[in-house]
């Protein structure tokens, strides 16, 4: 019996593809580090020590910029500018460690082939967040996959699409931004869909095309504990197939080399 | 209004959510802040500068926002005037800088080869299409 989301199959095969269309994968461990984080001077020299591997070292701050106006003065701007923690780079920027103040990010860009390899490395990096950190649990465990399909184009997405949107009858489709959230039947986790179709642009592939990401959450805490943590994000996997899957056509398999 | 900006709100949210992925700018943002921070104040370039106003900051910080996902990352700068520039190069004689001033204008200037253009564009919360279009030039 083919597995569903309501009846899932952990151990489901799904097609090997040749040429996945992933641009990245990450993992995050939303952990809040128990033990108070170093001066952050003090913790770029540790993380440079205990990341040989990843020699570019970036700060990451997050800032919003917000515009208010007073009852008597002009329009002003604040801006909110904090230190959430350090992004680490492999020396070809294939990888990165976002070491932040509210947990670990591991990622690959580019070059994507198989699950395995992809989270050993995060695997290792979590160990190094947690020997720093030391977070009491996991607040949120998620998994992203973010999919490019340049050659998709509003007149033929629906080559790649399994429901491509409908439009009002002789209205030409330029560009769309979807995004879901679903509720994953008898498994704790949400799983978030965003579809953006930019239009096409021969000199800027990059740009062009259909964006796929499909990110899988838990939606309740996990504990430390290895094993527990492999066996969700197993699950979590399962479901990121099952969703990817799900919403690509059968001529886009056929494009990404699908194979049984 | 107020459904309006419920909707756009989230639009937007979607497109924050994929900016804070390889395919955004978030570089872009943390160089900004960086330069802001070292030019906010007049004389930053140990001359006569003049200070980058909260408004050049805020039409740098929307273009950025404003440029499509996986779009080439731009470089960044301060002038001497207080404009914030962002510059796309892809080879010595091919270089597009785009000036960003307090009153919504960008005035941009490339070399494409053995050409040259100049121009002044308003912007107003979506990347002109002529810019677009000089980026893809390059």
């Amino acid at each position: 019996m083919q597995s569903s989301f309501l009846t899932p199959d952990f151990g489901e095969q799904f097609p090997t593809l040749a040429k996945p269309p992933i641009v990245e994968a990450v993992i995050f461990w939303q952990a809040l580090p128990q033990s108070r984080f170093k001066k952050p001077e003090e913790l770029k020299e540790l993380l440079a020590a205990a990341f040989a591997d990843f020699p570019i070292i970036e700060t990451m701050r997050k800032f919003r910029v917000t515009a208010q106006v007073s009852e008597t003065n002009a329009p002003i701007v604040e801006k909110t500018d904090d230190w959430t923690g350090y992004r680490l780079r492999t020396a070809d920027r294939k990888y990165a460690i976002q070491f932040r103040r509210d947990g670990l990010a591991f990622s690959q860009s580019g070059g994507y082939e198989h699950w395995q390899p992809f989270i050993e490395a995060a695997k290792q990096a979590w160990g190094t967040y947690q020997r720093i950190a030391e977070p009491l649990e996991v607040q949120q465990l998620s998994v992203r996959f973010i999919n490019h399909i340049p050659a998709a184009t509003p007149e033929n997405v629906g080559d790649f699409l399994g429901s491509p949107p409908t439009c009002p009858e002789n209205l030409e489709l330029k560009e769309f931004v979807y995004q879901s959230t679903f509720a994953v039947p008898s498994l704790p986790f949400t799983a978030r869909v965003i579809k953006v179709m930019q239009p096409s642009n021969p000199e800027l592939q990059k740009s062009s095309g259909l964006f796929l990401d499909i990110d899988v959450l838990t939606n309740r805490t996990v504990s430390l504990d290895e094993r527990e943590q492999n066996e969700i994000l197993s699950q979590i996997r399962w479901v990121k197939n099952k969703v990817f899957f799900t919403l690509i056509s059968d001529s886009a398999l056929e494009l990404f080399g699908g194979a049984e | 209004m107020e459904f309006a900006d419920i909707l756009d709100r989230a639009a937007h949210q979607s497109r924050e959510l994929l900016r804070d992925s390889i395919l955004g700018h978030q570089e872009a943002f943390e160089e900004l802040a960086a330069i802001w921070d070292r030019c906010r104040n007049a004389g930053w370039d140990g001359h006569e500068a003049l200070a980058v106003e909260q408004d050049t900051y805020r039409g740098a910080y929307m273009l950025i926002d404003a440029l499509p996902l996986g779009f080439p990352r731009p470089s960044l700068g301060a002038e001497p005037d207080g404009q914030l520039t962002l510059e796309w190069r892809t080879s010595p004689s091919r270089i597009l800088s785009v000036s960003v001033d307090p009153d919504g204008y960008l005035h941009y200037a490339g070399l494409f080869g053995a050409s040259k253009r100049y121009g002044s564009l308003t912007f107003f919360g979506t990347v002109p299409q002529e810019l677009l279009q000089l980026v893809r030039s390059l």
